[in-house]
């Protein structure tokens, strides 16, 4: 076809799509892509589920950044964020990379998203018992999540991090409780099974993540396609993950890929405890001791 | 002729009250109260300045705790941060009132576009590092440490004082360097300013000495803090600061001097007095080293 061709087209859809720019309010009229979110099956890995379409906050393209030493940065936190085993090599421990959890590169509502993040910090975390910086917050996730070492709050790492989190936040209001922040919530007096969750990760989960939790490798044999779940390769015993709930949560809004909210509440802690009772590394806060007994009992 | 009324005064005050057109503010912008306020600047637009929560919202947890002691560093930083303080001045004898008068570097406005691209090539100033140029330049101490407890606190009163302003968005108010209008009039204008000095103190002895002293020390309470920061001497200012730049102390003082008159001085005026100020002696650039101190001293 000839550009005059795509030129017509493309002003006829812009004209097929003004009333429904008109009939709703920002996300269409800014991005008309909103609007198609549940008829996209594409869409559904990083808008899923929405309510109502377009209600999400949207953050900014790859594509929109300045080529200036900030939008380097942020290009660099992108790319320590969707590949951190071979980006930040001195930190990470394990085979996971931060957009294994944060879902779609850090934009996926019900995945911990970025841009809901954001706004949210310095806050009071129980973890530690004191108020965290979002700095201090991405040096946990190394540590337990990445069974890694702390990057200093200094490095490059952790700037360009935070400043990838930063821009994907732009234009979310400060302290402002953004729907599809942290994970979809679960119910809380659910009895799991772990022989329920074995069956439930064998016929479900195991397609991807390997009948023993070991993920599937990419072709160059390094990277990981899909991510282990449990074995050396993956989060310690001190992660969020670890904890079946909140395990449960990120399950139920997240798996199997792209098809979220699919499992029941019941199927999600089963699957949970499944993956707790496996082996895994550490908890790097604990002794020997401790950990064992953790090991043996489960909890 | 006998002199009108009062009573007819108020009538024709009530009428013209009356029959002024009301402005619409969106309910996130406030309009800042005129009278009786030295948080009140002239604005071009009632309306457009963001108003920070009040104090009063601060929560009631640890968090809030955290929150509470970055305003008290803020306000009273010889105190409360006393290891990295080297002279009398609080943050907010810059950023005034508790850093939040627009025109005055307000911290509302600051936090959401950080990180920024630094004049340096290859550097990325982030909040943090920001916080520690202050320290180390305007309050000629040392930079916290970013695990700091006072650096968490500064960070913690940015964010909530900055509690539904936008993620990297440029709010009016933003700084206090901007060449833009403040009550309609351009700031500066585009020929280049010629200093005097002399004029300057003369300017000085009548319009800021009644706050700052005749010999610019500030004045001093019972318990030795400063009621009114001191312009020049061992514990004011370094040479390194920002404000040791004429043309961004003109700025400063054009856009907030004297208390609660700020847009009052002329643009020649406060370039004098930023000439003035400036002549005096104060603690050295800490990047230089002694032989250009030693240069500068003797010119």
């Amino acid at each position: 076809m000839k550009p005059r061709y795509f030129a017509a087209l493309g002003i006829l859809t812009g004209v097929l799509a003004m009333p429904l720019a008109q009939a709703h309010d920002w996300p269409y009229a800014q991005r008309p892509s909103a609007a198609m979110a549940l008829g996209d099956p594409l869409g559904k890995l990083v808008g899923d589920p929405l309510r109502r379409a377009g209600e999400r906050f949207i953050p900014p393209e790859l594509n929109e950044l300045p080529n200036n030493d900030w939008g380097k940065l942020v290009r660099l936190g992108r790319d320590i964020f969707i590949d951190t085993p071979t980006r930040a090599p001195k930190f990470a421990g394990n085979g996971l990379n931060c957009s294994s959890c944060h879902l779609g590169e850090g934009r996926k509502p019900d995945a911990a998203p970025m841009w809901a993040a954001w706004p949210m910090y310095p806050t009071y975390r129980g973890k530690n018992d004191d108020v965290n910086t979002f700095q201090m917050r991405i040096q946990d996730c190394f540590r337990f999540s990445m069974d890694g070492l702390m990057p200093p709050l200094q490095s490059t790492e952790i700037r360009a991090i935070t400043a990838y989190a930063q821009w994907l936040a732009r234009g979310s209001k400060s302290g402002q409780i953004l729907p599809g922040r942290g994970f979809t919530p679960v119910k809380r007096d659910i009895e799991p099974s772990a022989d329920r969750g074995r069956v439930v990760y064998q016929m479900k989960c195991a397609l991807c993540h390997g009948h023993n939790g070991e993920g599937v490798k990419a072709a160059d044999g390094k990277r990981y396609q899909f991510p282990p779940v449990w074995g050396d390769d993956t989060f310690n015993r001190g992660a969020g993950m670890y904890t079946v709930r909140t395990a449960a949560a990120w399950i139920k809004g997240n798996m199997p890929l792209g098809r979220g909210m699919s499992l029941p509440d019941q199927e999600a802690f089963d699957v949970a405890l499944y993956l707790r009772l496996n082996d895994r590394p550490m908890d790097p806060r604990k002794g020997l001791i401790s950990n064992w007994s953790r090991v043996m009992t489960g909890f | 002729m006998k002199p009108a009324h009062p009573g007819w005064l108020l009538l024709l005050g009530t009428v013209v009250a009356l029959a002024a057109p009301k402005p619409d503010a969106p309910d996130a912008y406030l309009n800042v109260p005129a009278a009786g306020n030295i948080v009140a600047v002239p604005i071009s637009t009632p309306g457009d300045v963001f108003l920070p929560p009040p104090i009063i919202d601060i929560p009631q947890d640890k968090a809030g705790d955290m929150i509470k002691l970055g305003r008290l560093i803020f306000t009273d930083t010889p105190r409360y941060a006393r290891r990295f303080t080297g002279n009398a001045l609080s943050c907010s004898n810059c950023h005034l009132s508790e850093g939040r008068k627009p025109g005055a570097a307000p911290l509302w406005a600051a936090w959401g576009m950080y990180p920024m691209p630094s004049a340096q090539p290859g550097e990325v100033w982030s909040f943090e590092s920001r916080i520690q140029g202050c320290f180390r330049y305007s309050q000629n101490g040392q930079g916290p440490q970013l695990d700091s407890p006072e650096m968490t606190a500064l960070v913690a009163y940015a964010q909530w004082l900055s509690t539904g302003a936008p993620a990297r968005t440029e709010l009016a108010g933003r700084g206090m360097f901007q060449q833009e209008t403040l009550a309609g009039r351009a700031l500066t204008s585009a020929s280049k300013p010629v200093y005097s000095a002399s004029h300057g103190q003369k300017i000085y002895q009548f319009q800021c000495a009644v706050c700052h002293g005749a010999d610019g020390l500030g004045v001093m309470r019972k318990d030795n803090s400063y009621q009114f920061p001191p312009l020049w001497g061992q514990a004011s200012y370094g040479g390194g600061s920002a404000l040791a730049q004429v043309s961004k102390l003109a700025l400063f003082v054009r856009a907030n001097m004297p208390l609660g008159r700020g847009g009052s001085l002329s643009e020649t005026e406060a370039n004098d007095v930023a000439a003035y100020i400036l002549s005096k002696p104060r603690p050295p650039d800490p990047r230089t080293g002694w032989r250009q101190r030693w240069r500068e001293a003797r010119r």
